[in-house]
């Protein structure tokens, strides 16, 4: 975990062992070792890897993706947005069969939902709209790239 | 992966209430429209009712599509037991 981390910082910051040597104050032999696992740096090298890298000593050493500290933070987690989308849908998809079941069984209902809709679009037709609107918002939030 | 196959169950069963609910609105405003048109005095054509296909085709879509993302999910699940 730790070689895998000295190595993957390494490479991200542009560095060969030699400079990375360089720069901590020990051999490229030495580097060399704690990239292959031979061997672990003492922890006074530790601390100046970890400073060197921006990284805090427990992510350079537990193997959890190491970030720089002037990187952006992670982003919100989607399973949030991805519920908020399947619930979208589900509430789509059922609101589309109160609206067919209202036409079909209550068209009585469906016309007076009709004559109170000040816009052009009749309001069992705007109901039809949400519906589709709801499902499809809800599709886009739960297929989006995560 | 109970939720998984839950889901799954439920966006099928949605899917298929949604194509009946379909086919039962578009005639009935097909004949609704064509009755207007012959003896109501209305102008727009009995084929208008056709455009309740867009908000039910859509949410038969997605909904086969979210069922078919969780069938994969509950599968993969099951193949990591």
């Amino acid at each position: 975990m730790l070689s895998e981390q000295i190595y993957t910082l390494r490479r991200k910051s542009g560095l060969s062992q030699e400079q990375l040597a360089e720069k901590v104050g020990v051999s490229r032999q030495a580097v060399s070792k704690w990239e292959t696992g031979a061997s672990v740096p003492e922890l006074d090298k530790l601390l100046a890897l970890s400073e060197f890298f921006g990284v805090s000593v427990e992510e350079l050493t537990s193997g959890a993706p190491a970030r720089r500290e002037d990187a952006p933070p992670p982003r919100e987690t989607p399973v949030l947005w991805s519920r908020l989308g399947i619930a979208l849908c589900l509430a789509g998809a059922v609101l589309l069969l109160l609206a067919g079941g209202i036409l079909l069984f209550a068209p009585s209902a469906a016309e007076r939902l009709d004559a109170s809709s000040t816009v052009t679009i009749s309001g069992s037709g705007m109901l039809f709209l949400l519906a589709a609107a709801a499902v499809a918002a809800g599709a886009v939030l739960f297929f989006r790239k995560k | 992966m109970k939720t998984c196959k839950a889901l799954r169950a439920v966006f099928l069963t949605l899917a298929l209430l949604l194509s009946h609910t379909m086919c039962a609105v578009v005639a009935y405003r097909w004949c609704a429209l064509l009755w207007c048109g012959r003896y109501g005095g209305c102008s727009a054509p009995a084929g208008i009712a056709f455009l309740y296909l867009i908000p039910y085709g859509a949410g038969i879509a997605v909904c086969l599509l979210l069922a078919l993302f969780f069938h994969k999910r509950a599968g993969r699940g099951k193949g990591n037991r």
